[in-house]
């Protein structure tokens, strides 16, 4: 078999998990337009996944920091190389489907993070992994993230309720409304920008794992395009199953509200992506939402959300690396070739198809939030 | 095992989180600034005071030019890296 097949099976993997990514996220990105009405669903959907097509070509940052400032590169090199990558990827899909199937929380982010430093421990050893790069790029701005989304858009609603204060509310919810047009713009493009990196990332380590680029290597367009792409047509697909399955995360909030919590998230998320901090978008974008709501009453916070993300960080990491550990230990025991991809992706699809049909015929999975 | 303290790169957290906060805080307060002089331009012309009316469109018309050159610096940033 072709050695290249390895590499091939990496990338169709790994945009397969962008996409996935996307279809997910959808829900976070136009959820708070959809409730407020700053825009109807089919318009809002089809502003996001432009937006997260858009998004992807405005920075490298986060993915230079998944490339090359997580995994060394350099250490994970050779004719394993290719399984290491694969194994993380195939961690980081497993993790996803065990959390959907049984309502846990989860991020895909730090899936994917984890699966790729638990198949490179298990290669390679502590060796592999920059500490460093994991720790002051990942774990520490992963936690302040949420924080601060949620302080930051307490603020700014208190502010906007003190500056419209006294005004007649029809036109200031008809002007909150535009500024959401804008605000809910903003979150898809910071999506587009910190999310669809992350796949570049990944495709990108493959690449000079497989020596095709040289260790330092930025994306090539082909990869960013195909990584914007994949987002974008996850991110329009995932809005077509919310309009079918209307109330899905719509959450009661005012237009200020809307704007604030929208504007919190994206300004997070997009500084964050110009330092290379590769975050749970989902994470901060709840965190923003439930900022918003602390203004009114301490009691409308959905605390529940709060530990849904407490529990998917505490969760996600090590059970995603256990599981990338776990299937690069089956392509070592398949003889360490072509031979172990091969047959963990056609089983794979198996599994998955399967799963989705037994999920269709007892209904939808319970949302985790 | 080196400290977290050691490793972290605070001059970046810190940059992110204060560019965060100033973006988002400087944004509302532009954003809502336009709102309320919209919304005081239709009510002061209601009311026949002109020269009021007049002076929130301006409040209301500078705030939105700042929201659209907020929106674009910022993307000019991110691009420019």
């Amino acid at each position: 078999m072709d050695p290249h097949l390895i590499l091939v099976i990496v990338i169709v993997t790994a945009l397969a998990f962008d996409f996935t990514n996307g279809f997910h996220d959808t829900a976070d990105i136009v959820a708070t337009s959809i409730s407020t009405g700053a825009a109807s669903p089919k318009a809002a959907i089809l502003f996001a996944a432009v937006l997260n097509f858009v998004g992807a070509f405005i920075s490298i940052e986060v993915a230079a920091t998944i490339a090359s400032g997580i995994v060394s590169a350099e250490a994970i090199s050779g004719p394993d190389a290719l399984n290491i990558v694969f194994a993380g990827l195939m961690g980081a899909i497993a993790w996803n489907l065990i959390t959907w199937y049984y309502g846990l929380p989860s991020s895909s982010s730090y899936a994917l993070i984890g699966g790729i430093v638990g198949s490179a421990l298990a290669a390679v050893g502590t060796g592999a992994i920059e500490v460093e790069g994991l720790v002051g790029k990942v774990l520490v701005p992963g936690i302040i993230a949420p924080i601060l989304a949620f302080l930051v858009a307490g603020a700014a609603i208190s502010i906007c309720y003190r500056i419209v204060n006294n005004l007649r509310p029809g036109p200031v919810n008809r002007g909150y409304r535009v500024a959401q047009i804008a605000s809910g713009g903003m979150l898809a493009l910071a999506h587009g920008i910190n999310d669809a990196q992350k796949t570049m990332g990944v495709i990108t380590l493959a690449l000079i794992a497989d020596g095709v680029l040289d260790a330092g290597s930025d994306p090539p367009f082909w990869v960013i395009f195909s990584a914007a792409t994949a987002i974008a047509l996850g991110t329009y697909s995932g809005g077509w199953k919310i309009i079918k399955t209307t109330g899905t995360r719509i959450i009661k909030m005012d237009t200020a509200q809307g704007f604030s919590a929208q504007g919190a998230g994206a300004a997070v998320i997009m500084t964050s992506s110009y330092f290379g901090f590769p975050l749970s978008t989902t994470h901060v974008i709840n965190g923003g939402v439930m900022g918003s709501r602390i203004a009114k009453r301490f009691s409308a916070v959905r605390w529940g959300v709060a530990g849904n993300i407490v529990t998917a960080w505490v969760l996600t990491l090590p059970a995603a690396a256990t599981i990338g550990a776990v299937v690069y230990g089956v392509t070592v025991l398949m003889g360490g070739g072509v031979a172990g991809p091969v047959v963990i992706s056609a089983v794979s699809v198996v599994v998955i198809a399967a799963v989705f049909v037994q999920r269709a015929r007892r209904g939808a999975p319970v949302e985790a939030g | 095992m080196p400290l977290i303290a050691e490793i972290v790169n605070w001059a970046d957290v810190g940059g992110s989180v204060v560019a965060g906060a100033v973006a988002a805080i400087t944004l509302t307060i532009v954003v809502s600034l336009g709102i309320r002089g919209m919304a005081k331009y239709v009510d002061y012309g209601q009311e026949g005071r002109i020269t009021a009316a007049y002076a929130a469109l301006a409040i209301g018309g500078l705030s939105v030019l700042a929201t659209v050159v907020l929106i674009v610096l910022g993307i000019y940033l991110m691009v420019a890296g």
